[in-house]
């Protein structure tokens, strides 16, 4: 018969909530590719892709950060998330007008941050 | 370091002397956060980046000196030839470089080679618009 000591016994660590994962991917994310260009690599990050991976419990967090940073390559995921594509062609590339496309249709479709 | 850190233009816009979009090639379209100019290959690779340049009237040249009237472009790849950065000539003779979403710098043209943005790979020059 084994016996459990006490150095076997889970050791009880406090979740991250989810607000708090949601900060330290984007945190990551933008240290990690701060000097990049590409676009591709930017989408391809595995803590942007984590963001996606969350889907939509992220969006209020997600919405939080775009308001404050006006950072409109965060669209790649909220496109991948939702599903919508609220930025005319006419907007392409120009990331503060995309944000505030995302902004407007978070607030038309009831997300509050 | 010239201009504070922003994500609303990368170091292709700057190079071309635009502040107000991110130029990246890509065949995702569900990525809205980027443009290209119309008629040029969506692809990274250095015919490509210097296609999107000759649209801004820029031609290959041989070197990087500093020529009184003209303006110059380098482009950089990393080892497998991948365009991975762009950095522009002042009319002093040094470059400037837009980081990603970091700062705007001044620099010497090779003091960027390194890990992260390979080797410079092509050097192209237009006169200086009027």
């Amino acid at each position: 018969m084994s016996t459990l000591s006490l150095t076997d016994a889970p050791v009880a660590v406090p979740a991250e909530t989810l607000e708090l994962h949601v900060k330290r991917l984007l945190a990551t994310w933008r240290l990690e590719t701060a000097v990049i260009s590409s676009s591709t690599v930017l989408n391809a990050h595995p803590a942007y892709r984590e963001l996606i991976a969350i889907g939509t419990p992220a969006l209020p967090y997600i919405f939080r950060d775009m308001e404050k940073t006006q950072d409109g390559h965060l669209s790649r995921a909220l496109v991948e998330i939702t599903g919508a594509r609220p930025v005319p062609a006419e907007e392409r590339g120009q990331i503060v007008a995309i944000a505030k496309r995302w902004l407007n249709w978070a607030q038309e479709n009831g997300y509050r941050w | 370091m010239t201009s504070p850190p922003t994500p609303v233009y990368n170091c292709i816009a700057w190079a071309a002397g635009q502040t107000l979009k991110w130029w990246w090639p890509t065949t995702d379209v569900l990525d809205d956060a980027h443009i290209w100019p119309d008629g040029v290959p969506n692809e990274v690779t250095l015919p490509a980046f210097t296609a999107a340049f000759a649209t801004l009237n820029y031609f290959v040249c041989e070197n990087d000196a500093h020529e009184g009237g003209w303006e110059k472009v380098a482009i950089f790849v990393d080892e497998r030839q991948t365009p991975t950065h762009a950095a522009r000539q002042l009319a002093n003779g040094r470059w400037t470089s837009k980081l990603g979403k970091a700062e705007d710098i001044e620099h010497d043209l090779h003091a960027l080679e390194g890990d992260v943005y390979g080797k410079v790979a092509m050097l192209l020059k237009r006169p200086i618009q009027a």
